[in-house]
C-alpha cells in the first residue's frame, strides 16, 4: 500500500515537468520554514574541561525554502552551513527557534517521529568514501533505506534499485560490488542512488562536489539538476565555492559566523549585492579568464572565532565600511522583492555603488 | 638569450608497485624563466605533484624511480647530484610549500622555533651568511615580510594557535628566509578558505615583485591560475597536453582537453543548465590506452589517435598541443 505513494508521486512530478518544460518551477509554497533558528555548542577548555565556552555556530538565522527550488547556502568554514542543513534534518536539536517541513514542527517532535518524517528527506555529503558503508555492496545500500522505512518489498524493491540505478547513471553488473571499487564520482553517484530509492521530497547536499575533480564534478552536478526537475525535488545547496552555488541555485542565502548576512535571488546576488561581506566573496573568487582580473580589495584579517564572536555586526572589524553603529546588532532587513541584508549601511553602500 | 631557470627534459617517475608499473610521469618537458611564475594544472593522479616531487628528488624509493629525463637548474643535472648535494639545495635554492600547513609544520616546536631551524641550518651553519645572534631579527624580518600581525609576540606560539591562512603565511615565511630562487607551491591554497585564498595569493605575487623568485604553481583550480601565472602546462594521465602562454591558451585552448577542463567549470554569472562535462574517467596509469591517452574521452578521435602517440607541436607564440588535430608529428 505505501509503496503506491511513490509511484504516484513520480507520475505527478512528470505531469508537472510536461506542464513546464526544462526547469522545475519554485512555487511559492514553503516547505522549509526556519524561525529564530539558534545552535550553540558547548566546548571544554583548559586542564579538567574547567573553561566552558559556547561555540554560536548558528545565531538566529530565519529563511524558508520554497518547494521545487534549489536555495544555496555559501559562507566560509566555520559559518554553520553545515549546521544549518544538520538542525533541518532533525540530526541534531536546535538550542532555540523553530523549524517547519511542510507544516511539521520539527522541534516538537521527538526522535523517533523524526525517523519516520526522514523518509521524505534526505542528504548527500562531501566525501562519499566516508559515508557510504565499506562493507555493503551497493545492492545493500540501496534496499537498506527501503527495508528501514517499509517502503517497498520482494520485486518491488528490486525494481525501484534497477530504475534508480539508470537513473543515476550505473548498472546492474555494478549492484554486487563495494565501495571502494568505484571511483569518487561513481561512489558519488551511489550516494545519490541511496537517497533516491526513498523517493524524497527535499534533499541537503552538503559540498557535494568539494572532493571531486573538475571534470567529475560537472558530472554529478549535471545529474543533480537533471533529477531535480526530473522528480520536482526541493535542494538545499551547502557549498563554499560561489561558482557552484551561482551555477545551481535559484536563491542564495549568504552565511558568515552564525549568522545570515545576506538572502536574494541569485541575479539579485550578483548584480546588487548589499552586505560587505557578500560583496567581499564576490569579488575574491578567482575567475577562469586572465583577461578579467579580480577587481577586489582584499581584506586584512580572518574570519573571527564563533566561540567570542565581535558584538554587533560580526563582520565589523574586517569591514571596509565600518562605522560604530555597526557595534549594534543589525535588523536582517527586507530591501524589497524578496531581497535580505542584515547591515545597518546598506543604504549608504548601494548609494555608492550606483554612482 | 638567456638560459631558463629550470628546464625539465623528457622527465619519467614510474612506480614498481606489484600490480603493475604506474607511469605516473610519462615524459615531461617544459622550462620556467627567471622571475616566471608557471603554472601546472590537471586533474588528481595527472602527475602534476609527483613531476614537482621529482625536481626535488623527493620521489619515495621503492616504490617510485625517475626512470629517465634532466631536471637542469641553474645549470647543473639535479639528478646527477649526490644526496647530500640535494639536500644543499632544498631550501637553499629551491624551496616547496605544500598544501596542509596544518601537518606541515610541527605541533610541538613554537612557530619562531621551526623558522629559525631552516635559518640556522641553511645560512648559518652551511653557508655563514650571518651569525648565530642575527637568527632571531631574521626569524622576526621574515614574520613582517609575510604580514603576520605582532610578530614580536606571535613569533613565540604554537601552530594550533595561528589560523590556517597564518600556518601557510608562517610556511611561507619559512621557505622563503634563504632566498631560494625557485619556489615550488603545491596546491599552496587548496585548504583555505576564498577570502585567505585571495590573501595567499596576493602575498606570493608580491613577494615575486620584491624577491624576484621564479614560481611554480601546481593546482587542480583553474581560477588560481588564471589569476597568477605568466605560462601554463595543462598535464593529463602524465603527459604535458598543452602548455602555452596564459591568456593565448585560456582564450584558444587547442587541446580537446583543455577546452573541456575550460568549460566545466562552473563559473559565477553562468546559467542553470547543462555544465560540458567530458565523458568517461581519468584512464589507468597502469594500462594507459593505445596512442593519445585522452581519445576515449575525445570527441574528435580519428583513426590515428587509436594507434599514435601524438608529439608536442608547435601551434603558434610559444603554444604547444598536444593533439594531432594539429599534426601531432605523425611519426612516432
Amino acid at each position: 500500500m505505501i509503496s503506491e505513494v511513490p509511484e504516484a508521486k513520480i507520475k505527478e512530478a512528470e505531469a508537472k515537468e510536461t506542464a513546464t518544460p526544462g526547469e522545475a518551477k519554485a512555487s511559492e509554497e514553503k516547505l522549509i520554514e526556519v524561525k529564530d533558528l539558534k545552535k550553540y555548542f558547548l566546548t571544554k577548555r583548559g586542564i579538567f574541561a574547567r573553561e566552558k565556552k559556547w561555540v554560536h555556530a548558528v545565531d538566529d538565522v530565519n529563511f524558508n525554502i520554497r518547494r521545487g527550488e534549489v536555495f544555496g547556502l555559501v559562507g566560509e568554514s566555520g559559518c554553520g552551513k553545515t549546521t544549518v542543513g544538520k538542525l533541518i534534518l532533525g540530526l541534531i536539536r536546535p538550542t532555540a527557534g523553530e523549524i517547519y517541513f511542510d507544516g511539521h514542527n520539527l522541534t516538537e517532535y521527538n526522535m523517533e517521529e523524526l525517523r519516520k518524517l526522514r523518509k521524505r528527506m534526505g542528504v548527500i555529503y562531501q566525501h562519499p568514501q566516508s559515508s557510504l558503508n565499506p562493507r555493503m555492496t551497493v545492492h545493500t545500500t540501496l534496499s537498506r533505506p527501503m527495508e528501514i522505512h517499509k517502503i517497498a518489498e520482494g520485486g518491488k524493491k528490486e525494481e525501484t534499485i534497477l530504475r534508480v540505478l539508470k537513473e543515476v547513471g550505473l548498472n546492474p553488473q555494478h549492484l554486487d560490488r563495494y565501495p571502494h571499487e568505484f571511483s569518487g564520482g561513481q561512489q558519488q553517484r551511489i550516494a545519490i542512488g541511496r537517497v533516491l530509492v526513498l523517493n524524497p521530497e527535499f534533499v541537503v547536499l552538503d559540498e557535494p562536489t568539494s572532493a571531486l575533480d573538475v571534470s567529475v564534478q560537472a558530472h554529478i552536478l549535471n545529474l543533480l539538476n537533471e533529477l531535480q526537475s526530473k522528480f520536482g525535488l526541493t535542494y538545499l545547496l551547502i557549498s563554499h565555492d560561489l561558482g557552484i552555488v551561482d551555477h545551481m541555485s535559484d536563491r542564495i542565502g549568504v552565511m558568515y559566523v552564525g549568522k545570515m548576512v545576506e538572502l536574494a535571488d541569485k541575479e539579485e546576488i550578483r548584480k546588487n549585492a548589499l552586505h560587505p561581506y557578500t560583496r567581499l566573496l564576490l569579488a575574491v573568487v578567482p575567475i577562469v579568464d586572465p583577461e578579467q582580473k579580480r577587481k577586489g580589495v582584499v581584506l586584512k584579517g580572518e574570519v573571527p572565532s564563533a566561540i567570542n564572536p565581535p558584538p554587533g555586526c560580526r563582520f565589523h572589524p574586517r569591514c571596509p565600511y565600518a562605522k560604530p553603529i555597526c557595534k549594534t546588532e543589525p535588523k536582517f532587513e527586507d530591501v524589497g522583492d524578496g531581497h535580505y541584508v542584515a547591515c545597518h549601511l546598506w543604504r549608504a553602500i548601494s548609494k555608492e555603488s550606483s554612482r | 638569450m638567456s638560459e631558463p631557470l629550470l628546464k625539465v627534459q623528457g622527465l619519467k617517475t614510474y612506480f614498481f608497485l606489484e600490480r603493475g608499473v604506474v607511469k605516473a610521469v610519462d615524459g615531461v618537458d617544459f622550462e620556467i624563466k627567471k622571475g616566471e611564475i608557471f603554472g601546472v594544472v590537471g586533474e588528481t593522479g595527472c602527475g602534476k605533484s609527483v613531476t614537482s616531487l621529482s625536481i626535488l628528488r623527493l620521489i619515495p624509493s621503492p616504490p617510485g624511480k625517475i626512470v629517465e629525463g634532466e631536471v637542469i637548474f641553474e645549470g647543473e643535472n639535479l639528478l646527477e647530484k649526490s644526496k647530500e648535494e640535494m639536500r644543499k639545495i632544498r631550501g637553499n635554492r629551491i624551496s616547496m610549500i605544500f598544501q596542509d600547513p596544518h601537518t606541515s609544520l610541527d605541533p610541538v616546536f613554537t612557530v619562531g622555533y621551526q623558522i629559525a631551524e631552516s635559518i640556522e641550518l641553511h645560512q648559518v651553519i652551511e653557508q655563514h651568511l650571518i651569525s648565530a645572534e642575527e637568527v632571531p631579527r631574521k626569524v622576526i624580518e621574515m614574520l613582517k615580510l609575510v604580514k603576520i600581525p605582532d610578530p614580536e609576540h606571535r613569533v613565540v606560539e604554537y601552530p594550533h594557535m595561528f589560523s590556517g591562512g597564518m600556518k601557510q603565511r608562517t610556511m611561507i615565511a619559512m621557505m622563503l628566509s634563504c632566498n631560494p630562487s625557485l619556489l615550488i607551491a603545491d596546491e599552496p591554497t587548496t585548504a583555505v578558505d576564498v577570502t585567505i585564498q585571495a590573501q595567499i595569493l596576493d602575498l606570493m605575487r608580491e613577494l615575486r615583485q620584491k624577491l624576484g623568485m621564479s614560481i611554480l604553481i601546481i593546482t587542480h583550480n583553474l581560477g588560481v591560475i588564471a589569476e597568477m601565472c605568466d605560462r601554463v602546462a595543462v598535464m593529463y594521465a602524465g603527459n604535458i597536453v598543452e602548455q602555452g602562454d596564459l591568456k593565448t591558451l585560456f582564450k584558444s585552448p587547442k587541446h580537446p582537453y583543455t577546452r573541456a577542463l575550460l568549460e566545466a567549470v562552473p563559473k559565477v554569472g553562468t546559467k542553470k543548465g547543462e555544465l560540458a562535462s567530458i565523458p568517461g574517467m581519468v584512464p589507468s596509469l597502469i594500462t594507459p590506452p593505445p596512442g593519445c591517452k585522452f581519445h576515449p574521452r575525445c570527441p574528435y578521435a580519428m583513426d590515428i589517435c587509436r594507434k599514435k602517440f601524438p608529439q608536442m607541436v608547435e601551434i603558434g607564440k610559444g603554444q604547444l598541443a598536444r593533439c594531432f588535430l594539429y599534426g601531432g608529428g605523425a611519426k612516432k
